[in-house]
């Protein structure tokens, strides 16, 4: 007959850790390469080419405060309440759905390994193409805006740019797990997404009321303000800034926030009969 | 071992639609076939045993434990879905070390076993060009190859032939079969009687969710041959292949149907399907082996040879009379 079956040894399984690993190891060029990414990096360039056409088109004043206050204007309406939650929400709606939809979820789940892991995975995935954007971004949005300022690399105080980052960054890895769970459980999760990111995220957060406590914006803007000296758009945006918690506070938030969102994944995923649905 | 599958007033139902009824049964090892028109519920049965739908009631075991949200037991399984969905982009080496690594197989044995998987399904040409690019016989045989690459004790196939050319469907069928000879268990379902029989003797004959009938196909081979069988052919050039296949005894009739115009839509044209050719045959036996021989000494080419599901309906129908 001329066949011979292979004599290699039995898959042995993966547990949530492994499991995880694997997927990010496996499936992250694929993402890095995707559509997705392509329109994510448009995105981010945005800010990138607004700071470029201002330093042509004005004289910015050759004063790195002035810098300075340039850098946290667009950095708290373009990274912070734009930037951050919709490419998130590009990235973490599709980590799960995309493998319902595809119909693809069927050689993961049939396999041997944990639904956490497969969880947790996509969620690494979505969460590293988020962050790695944002942070790209930044880096050349600050060489971009230094170089208008001073007519030199980086500006002279880092402060804010370290600050933007981790916020952005801490704010990305919540909101790709929100919205993983959101394509787990929903139907045309993106939409869904959008809504919940326009109406809640960025209007409920700006409403001048203590309703802004509930969204996860307002403790990337704790991040901000706490992290160093106060800045001049969230002063007039935050409600009651002698009450705003500290950064470790809002890091437990923000951290409650993800360990449930990743759960409620992983509960798609271990009760929900995707080839049914489909 | 005794029992592969075992099940005990199993019963699914999709809201008011039931999927499968009452089911109680044992599956030994082997190759058995599953077999029932689209709709009989092969596919509800085959997710419940694959984990990924829970039973509505009853028991299900499979090698002796339960599947659903035990990804152990996963590794034990290899599942080829009948769904038709891959990741276009991969190369079928690439699919296959990406599952194979999933699985928890070493790269260095990932490779190795995909190469030795593609080898058994004889994509081994194919092995650097993307899914993207297969035809849909190819396609069928790379979900095949997934199935088989981790040495799974249990390989379910579910409805692998479909949409095979003549010569894909013949290598696979062979291969069904020397897995059972090399003492694999392999479940294999199909819609098509004559399919399930150059496979495997062993069935299991479900309609409407029932179980109408187990055991040894012969039994109710006679009672198919009183229904002349459907056979759809999608090929080029079926004038000649319809004037040959005339030349036969068992041939009842005989119809070609012309593809549907383009849209132009830019569609192009080697995606655009050929003329459908629908024979009837009083032997489908004969008739199988004869259209794969035909289309070997002739060159003809042909995309897709299906059955008819109303084949199975008649014999089905007679069963339940």
């Amino acid at each position: 007959m001329g066949w011979n079956l292979p004599t290699f040894p039995r898959a042995s399984g993966r547990g949530p850790i492994s499991g995880a690993w694997i997927i990010v190891l496996l499936f992250l060029p694929r993402a890095l390469r995707s559509g997705k990414m392509i329109l994510a990096l448009v995105l981010a360039a945005m800010p990138i080419l607004l700071v470029g056409s201002i330093g042509i088109l004005f004289d910015l004043p050759d004063h790195a405060r002035r810098g300075g206050e340039l850098f946290d204007f667009i950095g708290t309406l373009a990274y912070l309440q734009f930037l951050t939650p919709y490419i998130s929400l590009l990235f973490g709606s599709y980590a799960i759905s995309e493998e319902m939809e595809g119909r693809t979820a069927v050689f993961l789940i049939t396999r041997p390994v944990s639904k956490l892991g497969i969880a947790f995975g996509k969620w690494l995935i979505a969460a590293v193409c988020t962050v790695s954007v944002l942070f790209l971004s930044l880096v050349v949005f600050n060489l971009v805006l230094g170089s208008k300022v001073e007519g030199e690399g980086l500006l002279t105080d880092l402060a804010p740019f370290y600050r933007y980052a981790a916020a952005c960054c801490a704010g990305a890895l919540v909101y790709t797990a929100v919205f993983s769970a959101l394509g787990a459980w929903v139907r045309k999760a993106l939409l869904v997404g959008l809504l919940i990111t326009s109406v809640w995220e960025v209007v409920v957060a700006n409403v001048p009321a203590p309703v802004q406590g509930a969204t996860i914006m307002y403790y990337c803007r704790v991040i901000l303000v706490r992290g160093g000296d106060s800045l001049t758009v969230l002063d007039e945006v935050i409600v009651d800034l002698e009450a705003l918690p500290g950064v470790g506070s809002a890091l437990l938030v923000l951290g409650s926030v993800l360990f449930v969102g990743l759960l409620f994944t992983a509960f798609a995923l271990r009760f929900r009969e995707y080839s049914v649905e489909q | 071992m005794s029992s592969i599958v075992q099940t005990k007033n199993l019963s699914r139902w999709y809201g008011q639609v039931t999927g499968v009824i009452d089911l109680t049964l044992e599956i030994g090892g082997g190759v058995t076939g599953l077999l029932g028109p689209n709709g009989a519920g092969k596919s509800t049965f085959l997710s419940m045993v694959t984990g990924q739908i829970q039973p509505t009631r009853g028991s299900l075991t499979v090698l002796g434990e339960d599947p659903w949200n035990n990804p152990k037991l996963m590794g034990r399984i290899g599942y080829s879905s009948e769904v038709d969905a891959f990741y276009e982009e991969m190369t079928g080496f690439d699919f296959l070390c990406i599952l194979l690594r999933y699985s928890g197989l070493s790269r260095k044995v990932g490779r190795q076993s995909a190469d030795a998987a593609l080898e058994l399904v004889g994509l081994s040409h194919a092995r650097d060009r993307k899914i993207g690019g297969y035809s849909k016989g190819m396609r069928q045989r790379i979900k095949v190859a997934q199935a088989l690459a981790h040495e799974p004790e249990l390989v379910i196939l579910d409805e692998p032939l479909n949409g095979m050319d003549p010569v894909a469907r013949a290598e696979t069928t062979r291969l069904v079969k020397y897995l059972g000879d090399v003492k694999r268990h392999v479940i294999v379902s199909s819609h098509v009687l004559y399919e399930v029989e150059a496979m495997t003797s062993q069935i299991l004959l479900i309609h409407q969710g029932k179980v109408l009938a187990e055991g040894n196909i012969h039994d109710i081979r006679d009672l198919i041959d009183e229904h002349p069988h459907q056979v759809k052919i999608e090929c080029a050039r079926p004038r000649e292949l319809a004037a040959r296949l005339l030349a036969f005894e068992d041939i009842v009739s005989v119809s070609i149907d012309s593809p549907p115009e383009g849209d132009g839509n830019g569609k192009a044209p080697e995606e655009e399907s050929l003329p459908l050719l629908t024979v009837t045959s009083r032997k489908p036996d004969e008739f199988y082996e004869r259209v794969g021989k035909l289309v070997l000494e002739t060159g003809i080419e042909v995309s897709r040879l299906s059955s008819a599901d109303d084949n199975l309906q008649a014999v089905f129908k007679y069963l339940v009379r």
